[in-house]
């Protein structure tokens, strides 16, 4: 289900540190709208989804909203927290 | 009110890539949202990551904020993400337009392309994944740097 890839889906671009827009970041990452709930709710909701190509664009969303959990953990880090997603 | 619905290639061309179509005479004060109509026009393969959609009729820019390019641009790194991301572009459109001949052929070339970067790339990098170590002659998962190690200021 889960399978570590040792790089990033999409380049993250940090052209300065700063640990306000972080706080901003970290909300994305494990916030009430982050990328960490987001991938844990398509992936419940699939198996009550009746119709098959939304069983496969939940799963496909669901993995995708993973990467994107990374992405947000690797934009923290470099704004200046500690992580352990990347 | 006009019952006449126009054939499929007609609205096409009146609606082009960025709207969709609607029924022609749909109920009022009813929330809809456009489907996409068809893989077509796409972005190429490197600008498709730099505009973060394959799609140009998806491609609607916060504040009319346009990357110019990547961080990976030209590199071996820079190719995998791009040929990547458009199979998973296909992908999540394939979802909704599983009968796309065109975008399911292109998703094919795609992932013949996606197998042999991926390759390209391990030789000079090491492993992407796990699996990748049955190509290696040592255990080289703990070479570094990892993904969060690279600099994109200094490109170290």
């Amino acid at each position: 289900m889960f399978v570590y890839e040792k790089k990033l889906q999409y380049p993250v671009k940090i052209a300065a540190t700063n640990p306000a827009l972080a706080k901003v970041i970290i909300t994305q990452y494990g916030g009430p709208d982050g990328e960490l709930g987001a991938s844990l709710r398509y992936l419940s909701q699939r198996y009550s989804m009746p119709y098959p190509e939304l069983k496969g664009l939940l799963t496909d969303i669901g993995t995708e909203a993973q990467q994107g959990h990374k992405k947000a953990a690797r934009a923290r880090y470099a704004g200046g927290f500690e992580t352990i997603f990347s | 009110m006009n019952k006449e619905i126009p054939a499929a290639d007609e609205i096409k061309a009146v609606c082009g890539c960025k709207n969709g179509e609607l029924p022609p005479c749909a109920p009022l004060a009813t929330a809809y949202v456009p489907a996409q109509e068809s893989a077509l026009p796409r972005y190429s393969n490197s600008d498709a990551l730099t505009r973060g959609t394959l799609f140009p009729g998806l491609d609607l820019p916060f504040l009319n904020k346009v990357n110019k390019t990547h961080p990976y641009a030209g590199t071996p790194l820079g190719e995998l993400m791009a040929i990547e991301f458009i199979v998973k572009e296909l992908n999540l459109y394939l979802d909704t337009h599983a009968r796309d001949e065109k975008a399911f052929q292109l998703m094919r070339s795609m992932t013949a392309l996606l197998k042999e970067a991926r390759e390209r790339y391990v030789e000079l990098y090491g492993p992407v994944t796990l699996a990748d170590l049955a190509s290696s002659s040592r255990y080289t998962w703990l070479t570094g740097p990892w993904p969060w190690e690279y600099d994109e200021r200094t490109g170290d």
